[in-house]
């Protein structure tokens, strides 16, 4: 019992046949399959390997664009910056050098008018000034000499007697344009 | 090639089938076996059906019909890539015989000719039948004997449609002798006396019990068991 078993359905090989006629023919168009898959396969590889390195290349143009913008972003954010300070800096120097000769002015008042500053107070709008007086007819050379030494008139707000030793009174100016803010400038 | 052969070794192991199935295709009945792998590495018939067509079925194809409603209920329970079944197919339905070749082995001329002696048994065609052949062992020094064996063309591709109708795949067409030689020899029990009389207690062994000069072929052809004995041995050509 070592035979082959017999299977009728064995042959005839129509298969077999019709290979042994056509295998010249199927191993022609085997051998082409390869060939053409392989030069195809060959090209793909090829083009990948190009766009590769046009990727890499892409990347490192984009990278370099993004530091280029990156450093004008940062120069133009510093050149403002710089040119706020600088205006402020002006601001303030006027600032200062109004107040000193608003200072000067006070000194000139009291020497002749007897003006004595009890209180004074500023926002980034207006000046306000509380005084004493001897006498209530200086008020007016009093308004007349500071508003020579500041850019807006000085304006009186109140006036009160103290008991017959002279008078109470307050007093308001604007800050002068160009030196006004609105409030958050500090010197 | 250490490989190859391992690989091989994996795929037989993939390939070992756990059951196997096999018919006896007769004039008026059909019988159906499956053979079972048991834990001891022995074949066990695990289904036996003895079909008889119906006495109203008179037209063949209408026994046919009834033949394919049978196997589609027997294989119904049975996973797809089980459904394979080994066909032996009776005397009377195959033609053998046994071909002198005196001439250079040229397997092409050789299955040529073949082919045209199976022709010749069937007084058809070449090209209407189905055929196989194998050299046999002890070749006399005159010549090479060439036995073979062959059915109808036309018969052999309606059962694969039936098969194929009823869910069934058929790879294997064999003649009954063959499938009953084979059975025979690997049945497991003393002598022809001793075999048990139903073939749901038949057992196969892995190995060859008897040659086949042991067997009493005259008397076991002409007794009860043949036919059971050819579909139990075609389903057991799946397994060895």
């Amino acid at each position: 019992m070592n035979a082959r078993p017999l299977n009728l359905l064995r042959h005839p090989r129509r298969v077999h046949a019709l290979a042994a006629g056509a295998r010249p023919a199927v191993l022609g168009a085997w051998l082409v399959g390869v060939l053409l898959g392989g030069v195809w396969g060959w090209s793909q590889q090829v083009q990948m390997d190009r766009l590769l390195d046009q990727r890499v290349q892409l990347q490192a143009q984009s990278s370099a664009l993004r530091e280029q913008q990156a450093r004008q972003t940062a120069a133009q954010e510093k050149a403002q910056l710089q040119s706020k300070w600088g205006q402020r800096a002006q601001s303030w120097r006027a600032q200062r050098q109004h107040l000193m000769e608003l200072h000067a002015a006070l000194m000139t008042q009291a020497a002749e008018t007897g003006l004595r500053v009890e209180r004074w107070q500023g926002d980034g709008r207006q000046l306000v000034l509380q005084a004493w007086l001897p006498r209530a007819d200086h008020v007016p050379v009093v308004l007349s000499g500071l508003s020579r030494s500041w850019a807006t008139a000085w304006t009186l707000q109140s006036m009160g007697d103290r008991a017959g030793s002279g008078v109470d009174v307050v007093l308001q100016a604007s800050w002068p344009a160009g030196i006004r803010d609105d409030g958050r400038r500090k010197p | 090639m250490q490989w190859i052969r391992r690989m091989g070794g994996l795929v037989a192991w993939r390939q070992q089938r756990a059951s196997a199935w096999g018919a006896l295709l007769g004039q008026q009945d059909i019988l159906v076996a499956a053979l079972s792998v048991q834990q001891t590495g022995s074949f066990r018939v695990v289904v036996f059906e003895h079909l008889h067509a119906s006495s109203a079925l008179v037209h063949l194809s209408e026994r046919e019909e009834d033949w394919v409603q049978t196997l589609r209920t027997l294989g119904k329970p049975l996973p797809k890539r089980w459904r394979t079944m080994a066909l032996a197919v009776s005397e009377e339905r195959c033609r053998q015989g046994v071909l002198v070749w005196d001439g250079p082995l040229d397997t092409r001329r050789l299955e040529a000719e073949v082919q045209l002696e199976a022709a010749a048994a069937w007084g058809v065609a070449p090209a209407e039948v189905g055929f196989d052949y194998r050299l046999q062992e002890a070749p006399p020094a005159d010549g090479l004997r060439v036995q073979w064996a062959s059915c109808l063309s036309e018969q052999l591709l309606q059962w694969q449609q039936h098969a194929r109708r009823a869910g069934w795949r058929l790879p294997v067409v064999e003649p009954e002798l063959q499938a009953a030689q084979r059975a025979a020899v690997y049945l497991r029990g003393a002598d022809l006396q001793h075999w048990a009389q139903s073939p749901q207690d038949w057992q196969f062994a892995r190995g060859p019990e008897r040659s086949l000069a042991e067997v009493d072929w005259l008397a076991l052809q002409s007794g009860p068991m043949w036919k059971p004995l050819v579909a139990c041995g075609a389903a057991l050509g799946a397994l060895l």
